[in-house]
């Protein structure tokens, strides 16, 4: 803990060369960890991190430099790569190139295990190898592969998602270290007011669970119901529902089963009014009373659940209570979350979060200078001549632009040495796939200004 | 469960911020009309910042925008984008002239969130006014004068 907190005092002091430092620490019961990560936000958009968590492993750490150099991004450390709902750690160098709808990452390092906490971010790491994580973009889902190979072990997995108006379909499937992995989801929506979803799922937390389940519900106005049905470690779990709201009123009933256990009943009523919440709670004959306020600067509140606990395969009652309160004036966040058991065992998490500012970054000073004298200008339109507001523009491998409401653009350049000029589509604010049909590679920068035109073209 | 309270240990914290501007408004003389103000990513996601620049004319107390700077209005901008990281905050230059003296523009600056390939697009539009006058002092409270506004000190001035 003491090293973390001198790891998060050095980071604060090199708040002048990172304009931001953002410090979060703090300690959780919950998962036995305790530590603090700081990031630090540089003005060319590149980022740093480093946090340190003390784990029932053993002490990890986690460190990562994420920057774009000549148009790829690229990532020294840690880095974290998502295949479908699976995350894959790698810490070492990691490169990403996208070209219109093609994503591909090459990493060399090692592959571990991640650790997560609000407070801090750490990695175990495991075996030394490399891989590659290709993704493909196509109008309703996408396609994704990730190869590996570290130690003895090999990772191969294919990840695809598809979507309509009625129908959502993701999964995952392949070698992972060696063992077979299948993740996926099917939800299906005949109407805008019933929906029902199967699922399997294969999760680490830490050892390997093999989850199944099924929801069918239905929802009106005032009105909902629901049923669910799960399966993990051999053992089944029922639940059922209904739930009615009339104005600021809500008030529901619950069923549930769990294999080898009595069944049992729930029911809750809760009222909201502004920023207060007042709730009543029945189950197995015990009466939970709750509520809270939430504010701008505080919040808290207490509330009962009845919530699927995966690790033991069964339903659990938990008194959850919950603390917020951020100080006005200050970025400075504090958080306490605290479960309480039906044994009355008081589980907690809490932490702290504030950021630490260097200098003000900009093209001008105080005193007013509008930088350089040699200046690239132009206008992205599309194939009809309409502006593409936020396109993003790539001039010299580091000078990046954003083109305004009419299409236009300018950066300012010290001297007229030739510039290049790239269209960084991953960084467009407007929404869409775009392609080039007109892209100048290069511009002078002169003194009245050169002025490109850029015609982009959309697609499917 | 684990995974309920980290969801709800994220979201908690999670307040809805506005971005900022920084003056709201700069005055400056004819013979020599420059300025700077800030703009500032509040929340904890990058965002991208494009200016845009605009005339407006005050009267009967009400603003009235037009499309683009009204001709006779010249404006050098140190830059037209950024992009501003995660709590970060940059600082852009003007400078300016006016054929006709006394004048109004904004420069507002558009924050936009980073790519999406499908939705809705939502952008924050702010202003930051600039008045032109022959002299610099009561540039701003001389113009919303004339346009017909109401200031807070010439209410205390009828009081009396």
């Amino acid at each position: 803990m003491r090293a973390a907190l001198i790891a998060a005092l050095l980071f604060s002091a090199t708040g002048a060369q990172g304009q931001t430092v953002a410090i979060t620490g703090g300690d959780s019961t919950l998962d036995g960890a305790a530590g603090a990560q700081a990031n630090l936000f540089f003005p060319s958009g590149a980022d740093a991190g480093f946090g340190f968590l003390l784990t029932p492993a053993g002490p990890r750490v986690g460190f990562s430099y994420r920057f774009k150099w000549r148009g790829y991004q690229a990532a020294l450390g840690d880095q974290t790569l998502n295949l479908g709902q699976l995350q894959i750690i790698e810490r070492g160098f990691a490169i990403e190139r996208i070209v219109g709808k093609n994503d591909l990452t090459a990493f060399v390092g090692a592959v571990g295990d991640g650790f997560y906490e609000p407070f801090g971010r750490a990695f175990g790491l495991n075996t030394a190898g490399a891989g590659l994580l290709f993704t493909h973009l196509f109008s309703m889902g996408s396609f994704s592969s990730f190869n590996a190979v570290h130690g003895r072990r090999v990772d191969a997995l294919e990840a695809a998602a598809w979507h309509n108006r009625r129908w959502n379909l993701d999964g995952t499937a392949g070698l992972l270290e060696n063992r077979g992995f299948f993740d996926g989801r099917v939800s299906y929506s005949p109407r805008h007011w019933a929906a029902l979803s199967i699922a399997h799922q294969d999760r680490f937390i830490p050892q390997h669970v093999e989850f199944n389940s099924a929801q069918v519900g239905v929802t009106s106005a005032h009105l909902s119901a629901w049923a669910s049905g799960f399966e993990s470690r051999g053992q089944t779990s029922e639940a059922a529902g209904v739930t009615s709201r009339a104005g600021a009123l809500t008030g529901g009933v619950s069923w549930y089963k769990t294999e080898g256990q009595r069944p049992f009943l729930a029911a809750n009523v809760s009222a909201r009014l502004r920023s207060w919440t007042a709730s009543s709670s029945w189950a197995r004959g015990n009466v939970g009373f709750g509520g809270g306020y939430s504010g701008n600067y505080f919040s808290v509140g207490i509330s009962q659940a009845v919530l699927y606990n995966l690790p033991t395969a069964a339903f659990q009652q938990t008194t959850m209570l919950t603390l917020s309160l951020r100080i006005p004036g200050t970025d400075i966040a504090a958080n306490f979350i605290g479960s309480l058991d039906p044994l009355h065992h008081l589980r907690s998490e809490e932490y702290a979060s504030d950021y630490v500012y260097g200098r003000e970054s900009g093209g001008a000073d105080q005193a007013v200078s509008l930088g350089g004298k040699f200046i690239v200008r132009g206008t992205v339109t599309d194939a009809t001549g309409n502006a593409v507001q936020g396109a993003a523009i790539l001039l010299d491998h580091k000078r990046e632009a954003w083109a305004s409401q009419d299409g236009s653009f300018q950066e300012r350049f010290r001297n007229g040495k030739t510039v290049s000029v790239r269209i960084v589509f991953a960084d467009f604010t407007a929404t869409g796939r775009w392609t080039c049909a007109t892209c100048p590679a290069t511009a002078q920068p002169t003194k009245q200004g050169t002025d490109l035109k850029i015609i982009l073209r959309r697609t499917p | 469960m684990k995974r309920l309270l980290l969801l709800l240990a994220v979201l908690l914290p999670a307040a809805l911020h506005a971005q900022t501007v920084m003056p709201l408004y700069g005055e400056c003389s004819a013979k020599k009309c420059s300025g700077s103000f800030s703009v500032r990513n509040d929340q904890v996601i990058p965002l991208a910042v494009t200016l845009d620049a605009r005339s407006f004319t005050l009267k009967d107390g009400k603003m009235v925008w037009q499309n683009t700077l009204a001709p006779g209005v010249a404006l050098r901008l140190s830059g037209t984008s950024v992009r501003l990281g995660p709590k970060q905050s940059y600082r852009f230059g003007f400078k300016a002239s006016c054929a006709t003296i006394p004048c109004q523009f904004a420069v507002l600056p558009d924050f936009s969130g980073m790519h999406l390939n499908n939705g809705i697009k939502l952008d924050m539009h702010l202003d930051y006014a600039v008045y032109v006058c022959a002299k610099k002092k009561e540039c701003r409270a001389n113009a919303l004068r004339a346009g017909g506004y109401q200031l807070p000190a010439d209410k205390k001035g009828k009081k009396r």
